[in-house]
């Protein structure tokens, strides 16, 4: 009888269970609603993709989500349009997405759809400044976390304070153009500001010059600024230097130039970073894979019709922590133990039962600025 | 006889009746895989108005191809002329003169393509590799110029993006298409030039001047196309336009246009060829597949395309 009446328990138990539909209950009384969230994001290959896919893996089981990708480009407003499209016809509930091209006209067709939007890695007031009100204001549009920091003027700090204590003393400058990345022109405006105090007392002998910048059209540096500044003995290239400097200098046999950048790909940039390799590479900075947090439970509150406390009124923008690399235990640190470079969600920064926890629908005592607080200890002194 | 009858018939339509057939295929696939999502209100929106410039522009690049001519200029010309199109009408307040504007510029450029290519006995190609480095440049140019990455047109246009507006835009280009193609000369000619130009030439036909008008309407379908590009996002910018000319390529092929011109092209081969490259698109997306694995579908579809429509072991590609 006895036996009779736990199987009929366990029955009543599989059923209600069954009847929540989708439900997911994990850690005792934590239950997760299904959802169906697109992934849109401007490249489909590298480091950034697999660690985010990695992490997105990793979660998707305690956080009862399920992800379908799709590929944005960064120039042209009507492929994005068609991404997005397809990604709500796919059923999407919510889409992240990590491009900045044509979002006032996928706002307006997420918001036909009933769709919500949140960013990554991109902060939705460089290339569309215009367009930055119309975006904040959507009430469709819930916030975006940069890729690393909006203004990266602490990196520019911390590298003018290498060039200044390795005595390097002929700089160059590369960046994107200025419509594109402000902040790129604007860290190099810090860069030269910090070397201009240092010269403002320094012997003429120890005097630091900086080139003007040069700014890459989105593509490769051409061979000649090399001729152009025979004397130059450190570059600092705010703009990819693994992909569109570092095969230019390698080519011209220019490797002996200690290489200053941001974006790191992991490849030839871990291989000679330091004493490593050619020891080229001397510094670099990036951001990380599980600062996809912040645009995801706030994308998961909202299809839950749920909400923190103190949530802001107007969707934001926050920045999180950058992976900033400028030594060999920066390194050997992120290649040991950062998901961003294993693609291993072991190595996260959270686990997925964190992550829920991060979540107001599932975790009343959740706070946005506790969220917050989270994506901006991911860096590098942070990695466990 | 009537064997040789029934299968002389079906060698000639074998390249209609295989992209017929891709395009049920990809239907029906889709709509397995999608579980029917293929079919929701919104996909079918959508796929009209993914389709509708892919079907415009093939539209006009049937009257190139047919002469096994291509023209590699396509994104870059679109790209300037969705940029100028919102240039205009912003400091104009005419979307009129706006698009009057690209027009022409879309037919001089036509003229150009079609009667220096002819006149100085270069390869069509050739001259849409000079349009297509000079409008490259003005993409270029004129963003730097702006000095931001997308400009926006401050009118909407939002009559151009409803579905029945680009459905009915379809259906004219297409019955000009068919008018043009089937019942003037500038049809016949086109595909007598395609299947050979010498002995076209010989029988007292004019060839410069059919392949310059051949160039102008498809100017003309490029501004068509751009307006109804421009119209989807309202917004232009340094990457408008581009991979359109290969897209192009490629949905012709789908819908059987054999890359040599000459009879058997046929305006169908337009609307066939861009649905399916579109739903090919959608539907892998609606079917979950791996982003990564989308590419190689897309070559593999491609490449098995060129297969069973390139017979011919010489002359297949476009001059």
């Amino acid at each position: 009888m006895k036996k009779l009446l736990a199987l009929l328990l366990a029955l009543v138990m599989v059923v209600s269970v069954s009847a929540v539909g989708s439900a997911n209950a994990f850690a005792d009384d934590v239950k997760t609603t299904h959802h169906k969230i697109g992934i849109a994001h401007y490249t489909d290959a590298g480091k950034a993709v697999d660690a985010i896919r990695a992490f997105l893996d990793g979660i998707s089981g305690p956080m009862n989500l399920e992800f379908v990708y799709a590929t944005l480009s960064t120039y042209d407003e009507a492929t994005n349009l068609t991404a997005m499209q397809n990604l709500i016809s796919s059923g999407c509930e919510g889409i992240l997405m990590s491009a900045d091209m044509g979002t006032p006209a996928i706002l307006e067709e997420c918001e036909s759809a009933g769709v919500y939007v949140a960013g990554f890695l991109c902060d939705y007031n460089q290339s569309y400044w215009t367009a930055n009100e119309e975006v904040f204001g959507n009430e469709y549009f819930l916030g975006t976390v940069c890729d690393g920091h909006a203004d990266i003027g602490f990196y520019a700090e911390d590298v003018a304070a290498q060039v200044i204590a390795n005595g390097y003393k002929h700089i160059g400058v590369v960046i994107f153009p200025e419509y594109a990345y402000p902040n790129q022109a604007a860290a190099s405006r810090v860069f030269r500001e910090k070397i201009d105090e240092f010269n403002a007392t320094a012997a003429d002998a120890d005097k630091i010059e900086v080139y003007e910048d040069q700014v890459l059209n989105f593509s490769p540096l051409e061979a000649t600024y090399f001729s152009n500044y025979p004397e130059m003995d450190c570059l600092f290239s705010i703009a990819a230097g693994a992909g569109m400097v570092y095969p230019t200098m390698v080519a011209n046999g220019k490797t002996n130039i200690p290489l200053y950048t941001s974006g790191f790909e992991g490849t030839d940039d871990a291989d000679n970073f330091g004493s490593s390799g050619n020891g080229c590479f001397k510094g670099t900075l990036c951001s990380t894979a599980e600062a996809m947090v912040y645009p995801l439970c706030l994308m998961v509150d909202k299809l839950n019709g749920t909400g923190y406390a103190d949530l802001p009124e107007k969707a934001e923008r926050v920045d999180c922590s950058a992976l900033e690399i400028l030594s060999d235990e920066d390194m050997a640190k992120v290649k040991e133990r950062a998901l961003y470079y294993s693609a291993d969600f072991a190595d996260s920064f959270l686990s997925g039962e964190e992550v829920v926890q991060l979540c107001a629908s599932y975790n009343s005592d959740a706070t946005y600025a506790n969220l917050v607080d989270v994506i901006n200890h991911m860096g590098v002194a942070d990695l466990k | 006889m009537g064997k040789t009858i029934k299968n002389t018939w079906f060698q000639t339509h074998l390249t209609d009746l295989l992209s017929y057939a891709g395009l049920l295929l990809c239907i029906v696939v889709f709509s397995i895989l999608s579980k029917g999502k293929l079919w929701s209100a919104y996909n079918l929106g959508i796929l009209v108005q993914q389709t509708c410039v892919y079907a415009i522009l093939a539209m006009g690049a049937i009257f190139i191809y047919s002469m096994g001519y291509m023209d590699i200029s396509l994104g870059a010309q679109l790209g300037v002329y969705c940029l100028l199109l919102i240039l205009i009408t912003n400091a104009s307040g005419s979307l009129v003169l706006g698009f009057c504007s690209i027009l022409a510029i879309a037919i001089v450029c036509g003229l150009i393509n079609g009667y220096v290519s002819v006149k100085l006995g270069l390869p069509s190609i050739v001259t849409s590799i000079f349009l297509n480095a000079v409008f490259g440049g003005a993409q270029m140019l004129i963003m730097e110029r702006l000095g931001t990455n997308s400009v926006s047109m401050t009118t909407k246009l939002k009559f151009f993006k409803q579905m029945p507006v680009m459905l009915a835009a379809i259906v004219i280009i297409a019955v000009i298409s068919v008018f043009l193609y089937q019942f003037t000369q500038l049809g016949k000619h086109a595909k007598g030039i395609g299947a050979n130009e010498t002995a076209t030439s010989i029988s007292g036909v004019n060839t410069t001047k059919w392949k310059v008008l051949a160039y102008v309407f498809f100017g003309f379908c490029i501004a068509v196309g751009a307006l109804f590009l421009t119209a989807r996002t309202n917004s232009a910018g340094k990457g408008t336009g581009a991979g359109y000319a290969m897209d192009i390529m490629v949905s012709l092929l789908l819908g059987g246009m054999p890359l040599s011109g000459g009879m058997r092209s046929k305006i169908s081969a337009a609307l066939v060829g861009s649905f399916t490259y579109v739903i090919l698109a959608n539907g892998l997306i609606l079917s979950g597949v791996n982003t990564t694995l989308i590419y190689i579908i897309k070559a593999i579809v491609f490449m098995a395309v060129i297969l069973m429509t390139c017979r011919k072991p010489s002359g297949v590609l476009p001059r």
